[in-house]
């Protein structure tokens, strides 16, 4: 079974690469519109050896990947307590959930020029948004946790004595784990489709500006360069996080 | 050079289109003018005109590369990305040039009284525009490319990096210029910038399919263009607020605008002094194509266009 | 020696229940006894549990040893249906988990959990996840730790009610090994009959129509294997209760 699926996602693959390379060799559609291949892969190379305008491809990279991992970080650490005490308590509910709800649909970009007018057009605006786009499914996934949590767990550790601290610490935390790590998954998969337009303002650097950068100057073949890194990225950070995942809910989907 | 997929109009050649579609910047410049007096309507009876408002000339460039626009207005330097990314159009047109109205400004008081004082300080300027192009340039010329931090801004990003004190100076062009004046000094302006010989200005691509299938609408779009230009050598005033009206601004401002740039007209357009004759190549022209050389060696193209392939890049029909 | 559970005019009904679905009962949990309660489904047996839990406020007087009955604690210990152990936790870890909410020492803890999982049969298993575990050894691991932390009564909720008949049979006998080698009384509540007469020391019969318990027997028959309880020949006192069961059963479900 799974071989069989691994068999067949490589030939989806195979076939879309090859039809990429048969369309731009018969020159079927324009090569600004569609680059060849191999024309991607020098592109690939050249801004590997001399950087894309004058930075090297590792800080562009690097400053993406930290833009993201900051405002994830920043979100796990505020939002999961926020969503486990908005859970458990209805007062907490009752403060925050709604002005979360009010918030959650809005598509970033329309808030983003208010956080550029707030917060300048550094780092902490770009930070700001993607952490906005973080915060909200992990938050809802904290309360979700705690809802879904068997009430028999709770009654339980009641009745083995424990306290109001120890259950938090050792049922209801543990317990929201899994809802957490899927709250986690999505707010990383939403950060990341922010990212092209949290550089898309005044940045000189990342792989997301790369692709605005060139799509100015029609480099097409930079711009696809870019969007195969983005997906790449995002496979990796997905893949890495199920492994995570795994590891720490190792009892998810067992029961 | 581009072949596209399905080539839309491969059949009806010679059929004279009901339909022509012109991508405009939102500035009083002279499709303002001809639009606002019905120019357009008056020289195309049996064509629909669609206008359609582009934010730069990196919008107008990929709707001309999807076939959306027959003729789009835009930067030179737009003009030059086209050319260098092998986009099927042609210049047929220049609608102004820059002056004044594109400038360097610093904040006032803050010690910056030459480009060299500078150093180490944040720029801001729309990439991918004449401003852009400009502010290279005068950084080249000063030796301080770079010692500076450039940052991509639009125009209203540029204005409220400024309030916020973000950034320490900006390229960019009025109305903007404007709202950063009262707190700022010019440090250079791009009519300083044309004596040196790197004039900037605003052209008209059209796209070449087009113009070779339908010359003589091609022609008379220009000659539209051109009674624009001719209205502002004998009635500035009405020039101005006809611009003003149609782009929906205040009248001192569209004159504010204008004032900075020049119109040359039908007849020097097609001269050497500017984009040449059949067979001398015009002088804005050459400059374009240092532009071109400039640009790839800031690598934001891959290959600096040649002489030739600009000549060739000039809608002649004009001259005829 | 007095009753360790002293129920009088016991009335209990849920927040959104109209009509109390135990109204005004009167019955005793003696020391060192197992109450085996039956009664048809949903007649309020585990509402009953529950409120001896501390689970759900009361109406009218229920007294463990002499004190009201307020809240859940380590007094009384609790086995659910479905054995609601912590699937974060391994088997040893799930058993430890009331002594350390009680903060015992580590060699303390270590030493009662070895004990246990002795009793069980589970030493094998200590490093186990629970998902790992069969059902039966999951309700073994769930009697274990709620016995850890030494509660004079332990309550159990049917239990028994999902396992085969096989492991019930096992269990049963289970329950009665630690009944006589724990200081422990019972309130085991089965649909089982077969069951309260093998486990009850006496077996309390409860009425939907009543809404209250309606008679306790004493059963003479605790401890017999389930062949000799299926025999007439060999046990009479058993059939002649069984069916006196039943027929309270069935007078009360005709009134
Ligand atoms: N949490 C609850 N809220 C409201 N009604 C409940 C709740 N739990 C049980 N009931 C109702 O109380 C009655 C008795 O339920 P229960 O004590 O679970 O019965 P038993 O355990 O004897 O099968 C049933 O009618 C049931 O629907
Ligand atoms: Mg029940």
């Amino acid at each position: 079974m799974v071989a069989k699926k691994r068999r067949l996602t490589i030939l989806v693959w195979l076939i879309l690469l090859i039809v990429w390379e048969l369309v731009t060799r018969l020159h079927l559609v324009s090569a600004i519109l569609f680059p060849a291949p191999e024309e991607v892969w020098r592109t690939f190379v050249g801004i590997l050896r001399q950087g894309y305008n004058g930075i090297p491809f590792w800080q562009h990279l690097g400053i993406t990947l930290l833009r993201l991992f900051s405002a994830i970080i920043l979100a796990i650490v505020t939002a999961v307590p926020l969503g486990l005490a908005s859970g458990m308590s209805a007062t907490v509910n009752g403060l925050v959930d709604s002005l979360i709800q009010f918030y959650r649909p809005i598509p970033p970009l329309a808030y983003y020029t208010l956080l550029i007018l707030w917060f300048g057009i550094g780092e902490s605006s770009k930070i700001i948004l993607l952490y906005l786009a973080a915060f909200a499914p992990i938050y809802l996934a904290g309360v979700e946790g705690v809802h879904n949590l068997n009430q028999d767990y709770q009654l339980s550790a009641q009745s083995l004595g424990a306290s109001k601290s120890q259950i938090f610490r050792w049922v209801i935390f543990p317990g929201s784990l899994p809802s957490l790590f899927t709250g986690i998954r999505t707010a990383v998969g939403v950060s990341f489709s922010t990212l092209v337009a949290a550089e898309m303002v005044a940045s000189t650097s990342g792989i997301g500006w790369m692709v605005i950068d060139a799509s100015k100057y029609l480099k097409s073949s930079v711009m696809f360069l870019g969007i195969l890194i983005l997906g790449g990225l995002g496979l990796l950070l997905d893949w890495g996080l199920r492994r995570l995942e795994n590891a720490v809910v190792f009892w998810k989907g067992h029961q | 050079m581009g072949i596209f997929l399905g080539g839309c109009q491969s059949k009806a050649t010679t059929e004279v289109p009901n339909e022509i579609r012109i991508g405009v910047l939102n500035t009083p410049n002279d499709v303002a003018v001809a639009r606002q007096l019905g120019y357009f309507q008056a020289a195309f009876p049996k064509q629909r005109v669609k206008f359609i408002t582009f934010d730069s000339g990196v919008d107008a460039n990929k709707a001309l590369l999807a076939g959306g626009v027959d003729f789009a207005t835009m930067g030179d330097t737009n003009g030059v990305v086209a050319l260098a990314a092998g986009i099927p159009v042609q210049l047929c047109w220049i609608n102004e040039i820059c002056g004044a109205n594109e400038a360097l400004v610093v904040r006032k008081n803050c010690g910056i009284k030459s480009i060299h004082d500078l150093i180490g300080k944040k720029i801001a300027t729309p990439f991918a525009s004449t401003a852009h192009y400009s502010l290279m340039v005068a950084l080249e010329q000063a030796g301080i490319r770079d010692q500076v931090t450039l940052l991509d801004l639009d125009t209203q990003n540029i204005v409220a990096a400024w309030q916020r004190g973000n950034i320490d100076a900006a390229y960019t062009w009025q109305p903007t210029l404007s709202q950063l004046l009262p707190e700022s000094d010019v440090l250079v302006d791009s009519a300083a910038l044309a004596k040196t010989g790197n004039s900037t200005g605003n052209i008209t691509l059209v796209r070449q399919e087009f113009a070779q299938q339908q010359p003589q609408l091609t022609q008379r779009f220009i000659e539209v263009l051109n009674r624009a230009h001719q209205l502002r050598q004998t009635d500035y005033a009405k020039t101005v607020r006809a611009a003003a009206k149609q782009t929906g601004i205040s009248v001192a401002e569209a004159k504010l605008q204008m004032n900075g740039t020049s119109w040359p007209g039908l007849s020097a357009e097609f001269s050497p002094k500017y984009l040449g004759t059949q067979v001398t190549v015009g002088q804005f022209v050459k400059e374009m194509q240092q532009t071109g050389v400039f640009m790839a060696r800031q690598q934001t193209i891959s290959q600096a266009p040649t002489l030739k392939q600009f000549d060739q890049f000039i809608w002649k029909g004009g001259l005829s | 020696m007095s009753a360790l559970v002293t129920a009088t005019q016991l009335s209990l009904r849920y927040a959104t229940t109209a009509d109390p679905i135990v109204a005004a009962t009167d019955f005793t949990i003696e020391q060192q006894e197992i109450l085996a309660l039956v009664g048809p489904s949903g007649c309020g047996k585990s509402t009953i549990l529950k409120a001896i839990a501390g689970f759900i406020p009361h109406t009218g007087e229920l007294q463990m040893a002499t004190r009201e009955i307020t809240a859940p604690g380590s007094d009384r210990g609790v086995v659910f249906q479905n054995a609601s152990l912590y699937p974060w936790l391994n088997v040893a870890q799930n058993v430890a988990f009331g002594l350390r909410a009680a903060s015992q020492p580590v060699a303390k803890i270590d030493q009662r959990v070895q004990q246990l999982l002795q009793l069980i049969d589970l030493q094998a298993q200590a490093q186990r996840p629970i998902f790992a575990l069969s059902g039966g050894m999951r309700q073994r691991v769930a009697i274990a730790r709620a016995l850890a932390p030494q509660p004079p009564l332990l309550l159990l909720d049917e239990p028994f009610g999902a396992l085969d008949a096989f492991t019930r049979q096992k269990m049963q006998q289970l329950i009665l090994d630690i009944w006589r080698r724990e200081q422990v009384s019972m309130l085991l509540i089965t649909h089982d009959l077969t069951e309260a007469l093998r486990c009850g020391s006496r077996i309390a019969v409860m009425s939907k129509q009543a809404h209250k318990i309606v008679k306790i027997y004493d059963n003479p028959c605790q401890g017999m294997t389930a062949d000799e309880l299926a025999s007439p020949l060999i046990e009479p006192a058993a059939m002649q209760l069984r069916h006196e069961i039943l027929q309270v059963i069935n007078e009360t479900a005709a009134e």
